[in-house]
């Protein structure tokens, strides 16, 4: 139902709680599907990508890239990601990425997709001062072998 | 009346309501439905408001995965416990007491054809609306359900929702036939003697009502229709009715007159209720694998459209429709001529149909039995979580990143129960043939032993594909 491209962003916090009414939840669902590259009130933009571009079921590296409002990298953060199925009841798998030494605010790492089909990626970036960046990324398609 | 069992049954019969405890908890049924109307209530209430991811969600989470698996490994193991436990007749209840139904169902809609409609349309809603990846949409579904048999049974009377239009009733009914244990009478000669048929009409002092569904307990032949309610059982002033135990299937064996429902051969809405049952059971497992994004690629180049709807709309029909009419038409064609009385060719699909029940009760099994067994603890971080939102956080921190069982260990137990429910379907059928067919049964039996085969195979390849469960297709 809602599908972005990998490289964009969608800005739905996982625990934000807004939604009191199914019409509204619809909306949201409906926003959420044409949100602009991620600002989620922190000012911060989130890129990602993969590599190969589509990815296929096993480890496939990921890069993300975080910027502010002026488009500077923001680096230094620590980077956790928790990748989930769209379907219910599949176990997750947990990635911390390491930023890149020769380009700050570029963070890298692995992503173990277990299953084929449509996943999301919940990315969580804190700093030590208590920044903190949170973003659901979709994840659309990921391949069988 | 004659209430002796329509098979001799080999097992010995045990009647769990005469179990001590057992039985008492099992007749509690006010309180199974309350635990699960405070179930159904969270579950709602964090579809609505809670994270709008699926895994994250209760909603999805224990309906899609928990409920689902629960259901049929509930059937498999004992009976129809879902109907006994079903909070969508809480409401109903109370609002029978408000308002007494005046109307009857119309004679026209008495048969299926309208819980077939319904099942139908919500697996189709379940593809089309992705359900299983949507919290807001799973809680409005369940508040459908309350609402559907709130205002059905508002208007109509007896359980005229359940019986004919409910699609969790329906699933039950059919799959209940595999069922180990059953609702019938005691001694037969008790029920020959009574005079007041309370099991039917209800308690005399107005205290326990009668069968809603029209099951008369000592002519009832099985499972169908009946929701486990043990509304009989309050009833009967002799204490004559049993939740007993007997071989699962038996009664797709015999052809015997059952209260409420007749004969099954008889019964061509009957049938088609057991083959959409069945090949629904492939049609939602084919909807998770990888080779159907690619088939309904093609559907949409053919048809030259864009519309989702439109291209599920052909698949639906194609597996629920024209699949069938020629696997089960071809079967009956190559069967009925060894048939006595050479019936034609839908009354030979009539008898011979319920034979692949079986069978879809093994994909069904095999299909939600996986995503139970491989999802099982997840539902215990997500309630953590969902608990601690409600201001309760007495459950502690959400243990995020456990499992259930591994893949390894669950698909030895899906391709089990799919060769069991392949046996079920041949044993029935082979039964079936040699009462057909009584000079030529192995002529009858080929061809529906044929097209098990085929069915089998096609749910063992099905589910040894790789899972990939999308919400888009038509985008490559
Ligand atoms: S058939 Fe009746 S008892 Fe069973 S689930 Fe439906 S509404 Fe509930
Ligand atoms: S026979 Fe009727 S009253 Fe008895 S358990 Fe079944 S549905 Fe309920
Ligand atoms: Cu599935």
């Amino acid at each position: 139902m809602t599908d972005a491209d990998p490289g964009s962003t969608a800005a739905t916090r996982p625990g934000q709680r807004a939604r009191w009414a199914p019409a509204l939840a619809g909306l949201l669902v409906l926003a959420t599907a044409c949100a602009p590259t991620g600002d989620a009130g922190d000012g911060a933009s989130v890129v990602f990508r993969f590599e190969p571009a589509t990815p296929v079921v096993g480890s496939d590296a990921i890069e993300v890239r975080l910027v502010d409002a002026a488009g500077e990298p923001l680096d230094g953060a620590v980077v956790a990601i928790e990748a989930n199925m769209n379907h219910a009841g599949m176990t997750p798998t947990f990635a911390d990425l390491v930023e890149s030494p020769s380009r700050p605010g570029v963070y890298l790492g692995e992503i173990d997709f277990t299953m084929g089909g449509d996943w999301f990626l919940l990315l969580e970036a804190s700093w030590p001062d208590g920044r903190r960046v949170q973003r659901t990324l979709d994840v659309p398609g990921v391949r069988s072998r | 009346m004659s209430a002796a069992p329509a098979t001799p049954r080999a097992l010995p019969v045990r009647d769990l309501l005469a179990v001590p405890l057992l039985g008492a908890l099992l007749l509690r049924r006010r309180t199974w439905q309350i635990a699960m109307l405070v179930a159904s209530a969270l579950l709602v209430w964090h579809g609505l408001v809670g994270p709008q991811l699926a895994p994250k969600n209760l909603a999805t989470l224990a309906v899609w995965v928990h409920y689902r698996g629960l259901l049929i490994l509930a059937l498999l193991v004992a009976g129809n416990l879902f109907c006994l436990a079903c909070p969508f007749m809480l409401p109903r209840d109370l609002a029978r007491k408000l308002r007494r139904p005046t109307r009857r169902w119309p004679r026209l809609l008495r048969g299926k054809a309208v819980g077939i409609v319904a099942l139908v349309s919500v697996l189709y809603a379940y593809e089309l609306f992705d359900l299983w990846a949507s919290p807001w949409a799973t809680a409005l579904l369940i508040l459908g359900y309350f609402a559907g048999a709130t205002l059905v049974d508002a208007v109509f009377e007896g359980a005229t929702f359940c019986k004919s239009i409910c699609p969790i009733g329906q699933f039950n009914f059919v799959a209940s036939a595999l069922s180990p244990l059953e609702v019938r009478s005691r001694e037969a000669s008790v029920c020959a003697t009574c005079s007041g048929h309370e099991c039917l009409t209800g308690a005399a002092d107005g205290g326990a009502r009668g069968c809603e569904l029209g099951l008369f307990v000592p002519d009832k032949a099985g499972n169908m229709d009946c929701t486990f309610c043990l509304d009989c059982a309050r009833a009967c002033p002799h204490d004559n009715v049993a939740l007993a135990t007997r071989l699962p299937g038996e009664e797709l064996l015999d052809d015997a007159s059952g209260s409420g429902v007749g004969r099954r051969s008889q019964r061509p809405d009957l049938a088609v209720l057991g083959i959409v049952f069945t090949f629904a059971a492939l049609l939602n497992a084919f909807g998770m694998v990888s080779p159907v994004y690619a088939l309904q690629r093609g559907i949409a180049e053919v048809l030259g459209t864009t519309s989702d709807a439109a291209v599920l709309g052909v698949l639906f029909a194609a597996c629920l429709v024209v699949e069938p009419v020629m696997l089960l038409g071809a079967a009956a064609a190559l069967s009925r001529g060894a048939l006595t009385g050479r019936p034609g060719l839908t009354a030979t699909v009539v008898r011979f149909a319920h034979g692949l029940v079986p069978l879809g009760v093994g994909i069904w099994a095999a299909h939600y039995g996986f995503h139970f067994l491989t999802g099982l603890w997840t539902i215990v971080p997500v309630t953590q979580k969902a608990v601690a939102d409600a201001g309760l956080p007495f459950l502690g921190q959400p243990r995020w990143g456990v499992g259930g069982l591994g893949e390894n260990v669950v698909q030895p137990i899906e391709m089990g129960l799919l060769l069991l429910g392949a046996l079920g379907s041949l044993a029935v059928l082979w039964s079936i043939a040699r009462r057909e067919a009584p000079l030529r049964p192995r002529r009858a039996f080929a061809p529906w032993a044929a097209l098990t085969m085929l069915l089998l195979a096609a749910a063992v390849w099905l589910l040894a594909q790789p899972m990939e469960m999308r919400g888009t297709f038509l985008e490559a």
